[in-house]
Formats: structure tokens, C-alpha cells, sequence
């Protein structure tokens, strides 16, 4: 008998990667199927409402504006700190615990003190309570993704002379990469809970909380629940394009032992 | 002294223990690499051996002694116990991975790529990562990487400890195979003492913790070297004697 180290050892890989890929497209064509049945539903039934798609689509966006922009405020921040906090053992100590009671302390809180001080400004009210809404999941995940790292890599990045720029570039990026991606996820989400609150206390001209706000208010509940469908389906789709292949992405990056 | 290229001086290394007290791992140790020579460091487990790898690799530092290289900017590679190839590079770019922190040119690293997935037999994993390949296959492309850099100074990490049995003899032969062509200098981390004869043209032996110089052997049978010969034997009993009797 003879014995190969060669690949083709392991015949049944590329028919299971080729069948993940058939159910993945069915799942999307059936998800985008459903998406297409609640839209025909949703045009029908605004027809018969007071709500607006074109009003309920430019708080969307606006939203989405806000969100995105605290995002990357969020993993910017969450990066620099992960590196800091991580960076010796007597900072950890220090600072960890720190960060752990404030991850604690409910966004809302922040509100009152925001408001007074920031009257002028309620764009940047929003923001601030969303950046310290989306960063504690990134945060975390990068600390962990950090403290589990593989000290091999670590060695064989140095060994091979990555320093810099080019070990942030060629090698901090990509081993953070994973944890960005799964802390992000959860972060994401909980920036939409937030944002409609946020956009409702602060009474913000524009958005789709307070667009939603104001059918609550006026009790225009059929226009309202319309409302709450678009915006899941917007979610749903911005989910399906952009996180999901993200998240597929990120597992290309993960260590395997 | 003009075919020397690495000289460990009386070399030791604590580190800190649980409950505070210094841990010597390491304690005077000392020995010479000449241009060409595959040298093993064999020990028991814990007596320091990967510590003093990373020592020469210069990850970390020692306490005291000195490891003079010739030339002081001498080009070394090393090769990981469980490879540590990047997950998120395929074979083609961890192989790269040295080349492109040197900032080698485009054509430098493509004719380098092609050299090393021939001579290393990657040509079916050319585009694949380190997930879609067996144990065997991930030691190679961090073998591949490693002589990408042709070093002049090669340290292997216990290579093939955590392969099976007849994937590390394969390995092992392919290594040798290279090392007759390339006549680079390396030195081997290893516990199995059968491979170190095999392999190397000297053996230090260390004792267990901490670890120090027990003997430096020179293996001078003939390569291709039948690991059913008496000379083999009677070196692999020595060595085994000593490592008993410690």
C-alpha cells in the first residue's frame, strides 16, 4: 500500500462545498422570494393607509446615514482600545475593568446630560449615544479574539519580519479581522434598537424613528405597522448583503487549530 | 572560525513562575553551528530546548551569554511545531509572506512561489488554505516558506512531532533531500532521538530542567544513513544511556 500526503486523499470536500453552495443559493432565492411577496403587500396595503414609502425610505436613509457614521467611529475606537488595553498585562488589570463597568452603564442614561450639554447639536447627541452603544460588543470580541490569539503566528509574523505598518497591515488586520466582523453583527443590531429610541428623545426632524414616532403619536397604527415591516425588510436585505457574506468571509480568516 | 555562522555562549534564561520565583529553563548553555552543518539540540520535555530556539531566533532574550551570527545580518528562517501558516493567506501567499515583508519585487516573488511548490510538492495546493490541508501539507507550505528566504540559517521547531509516522518519515526524507542540495545550516529541535541520528551531523544533548549541556556527539556515519546499522545503534544507545542516566 502506499501512503500520500497528496490532496486528492480526501475525495468528498469538493461535493460538500458544491452542495453548501446549492443551498445557499436556494435559501437566498426563497428569502428574496418572501421579501418580494411582503413588498407587493406593503404597496398594496399603503394605498390604503396614510403612510408615505418615499417619507418612510428618506428616514430610512437618514438613519442609515447615522449609523454607519457611528459605526466606524465605533470600530476605529474599538480597535485603538483593544490594542491599548491588551498591550501589557499591568494596563490590562487597570483598564479592563474599567471598560467592563462602563459596558454596563445603559446608553439612555446618557441623554439628560447629553441634551443639556449639546443642545445645539442633536445629530451629534445620536451619534455619541450610538457610538457607545455599537462599540462594547466590537470591544469585547476584539479583547477576546486578542487574549485567545495564537502565539505561533504571533512568532512566525516576526520571524518573517513584519513589523510596523506592514505587521498591521499584513498581519494585525487580518487576525483581528473575524472577531471585527462577529462584534460588529451584534453591534450593528443593536444600533437600530437604539436609533429609534435615540431619534424619539431627541425629536429629530428627520429619520425613521421619528417618522415612525409620528404615526405612533397621531394613532395611525395600520401606517405604523406598514412602517415597522419596510424597516424589517430593509434590515433583512441589508443583512443578507452585506453581513452575511462578510460573515462567510471572516471564517476564510479564522485559525483552524 | 571562517565556516562558522552561529556560536551560542554560555547561554541562560529564567522566567517568572506562578508563584513568583525565577525558573531557570536554561543554564550555560553553549555551542557552535558551522556553515552547512544540521545540528538537532535533543532533550526531554521542558528542558528548554524551543526556548533556546526562540532565543537564536531573537523573539525573545536571554538573561545571559551572547549568540553571535556570521554574518551579524545573516538571513534565517524558522519552521513551527504546528506550522503557523497564516490561515487567511492561501500556499502561494505564505510562502510569499517573508518575501513581501522584505518588499521583494513582483518577479522575484513569483519565480520564488514556482521554485518552492515544486521542490516542496505543492503544486496541488497551489490556491488552497491552511483549513483545506491535511497536517503533512500545512508543514510543507511553512517548510516552502521558510526557504523562500533561502536562509542561511534554517531553525526547525520540532517539524514533524506532530505528524504521523509515515507522513514525518516522508517529510523528513524531502528535508534531507533539500538540505544535501541547499547545504544550508540548520538547527532542529527535537525529543526523538532515532531523528536526530538520522538527521544530524552533531547532537547536543541537554539535561532535563534546567536544561544544560550533557554532551555534543558528532554523528559521522555516511548519509543515507540505514537506521537498522550497528553504528546507528550504538549512537542512539549512547544517547539514550545519557539521557537515563540524567
Amino acid at each position: 500500500m502506499r501512503y500520500t500526503t497528496q490532496l486528492h486523499a480526501y475525495p468528498g470536500k469538493y461535493p460538500k462545498k458544491r452542495h453548501a453552495l446549492q443551498l445557499r443559493w436556494l435559501s437566498t432565492t426563497i428569502g428574496f422570494l418572501i421579501l418580494g411577496l411582503v413588498g407587493a403587500f406593503v404597496i398594496v396595503a399603503s394605498s390604503h393607509t396614510d403612510v408615505s414609502l418615499n417619507l418612510i425610505l428618506q428616514g430610512f436613509g437618514v438613519s442609515l446615514v447615522r449609523i454607519t457614521i457611528s459605526y466606524i467611529a465605533a470600530v476605529v475606537l474599538a480597535v485603538i482600545l483593544a490594542i491599548v488595553i491588551t498591550a501589557s498585562p499591568k494596563i490590562e488589570a487597570l483598564l479592563l475593568p474599567i471598560f467592563d463597568v462602563l459596558q454596563s452603564f445603559p446608553s439612555f442614561a446618557l441623554f439628560p446630560i447629553l441634551i443639556t450639554a449639546l443642545a445645539s447639536a442633536p445629530e451629534l447627541v445620536i451619534i455619541i449615544v450610538l457610538v457607545v452603544t455599537i462599540i462594547w460588543p466590537i470591544l469585547f470580541t476584539i479583547i477576546g479574539s486578542i487574549k485567545n490569539r495564537r502565539i505561533d503566528l504571533e512568532e512566525a509574523a516576526s520571524v518573517y519580519g513584519a513589523t510596523g505598518l506592514k505587521r498591521f497591515q499584513h498581519f494585525t488586520v487580518p487576525s483581528l479581522w473575524p472577531s471585527v466582523v462577529t462584534g460588529s453583527i451584534v453591534g450593528w443590531g443593536e444600533g437600530w434598537e437604539f436609533i429609534i429610541g435615540a431619534e424619539l428623545l431627541v425629536r429629530a426632524n428627520q429619520g425613521i424613528g421619528s417618522y415612525l414616532g409620528k404615526l405612533g403619536a397621531a394613532q395611525l397604527n395600520g401606517a405604523l405597522a406598514i412602517g415597522i415591516i419596510v424597516l424589517m425588510m430593509l434590515l433583512f436585505i441589508i443583512n443578507k448583503i452585506l453581513w452575511l457574506p462578510l460573515l462567510r468571509n471572516a471564517t476564510q480568516y479564522q485559525s483552524d487549530n | 572560525m571562517d565556516n562558522l555562522i552561529l556560536k551560542i555562549s554560555h547561554i541562560t534564561k529564567s522566567f517568572v513562575s506562578v508563584n513568583r520565583k525565577p525558573d531557570n529553563v536554561i543554564s550555560d548553555v553553549s555551542f557552535e553551528v558551522q556553515k552547512g552543518e544540521f545540528v538537532c539540540i535533543l532533550g526531554p520535555s521542558g528542558c528548554g530546548k524551543s526556548t533556546l530556539l526562540r532565543i537564536i531566533a531573537g523573539l525573545i532574550p536571554a538573561d545571559e551569554g551572547k549568540i553571535i551570527k556570521q554574518p551579524e545580518q545573516l538571513e534565517q528562517a524558522m519552521v513551527f511545531q504546528n506550522a503557523a501558516i497564516f490561515p487567511w493567506l492561501n500556499t502561494e501567499e505564505n510562502i510569499a509572506f517573508g518575501l513581501k515583508m522584505q518588499g521583494a519585487s513582483n518577479d522575484k516573488i513569483r519565480d520564488t512561489i514556482q521554485r518552492e511548490i515544486k521542490q516542496m510538492k505543492l503544486d496541488d495546493a497551489r490556491s488552497l488554505h491552511p483549513r483545506e490541508l491535511s497536517g503533512g501539507m500545512k508543514q510543507r507550505v511553512g517548510i516552502a516558506r521558510a526557504l523562500a528566504l533561502d536562509p542561511d540559517l534554517l531553525l526547525l521547531d520540532e517539524p514533524f512531532s506532530s505528524l504521523d509516522a509515515f507522513t514525518a518519515e516522508k517529510l523528513r526524507n524531502d528535508v534531507i533531500k533539500i538540505w544535501q542540495i541547499r547545504k544550508q545550516s540548520v538547527v532542529m529541535i527535537t525529543h526523538i532521538v532515532e531523528e536526530a541520528v538520522q538527521l544530524a551531523d552533531k547532537i547536543v544533548v541537554l539535561t532535563s530542567h534546567p536544561g544544560k549541556v550533557k554532551e555534543i556527539i558528532t554523528v559521522d556515519i555516511k548519509r543515507h544513513r540505514n537506521e537498522r546499522s550497528k553504528e546507528f545503534y550504538d549512537i542512539v544507545d549512547h544517547i539514550k544511556s545519557l539521557i537515563v542516566v540524567d
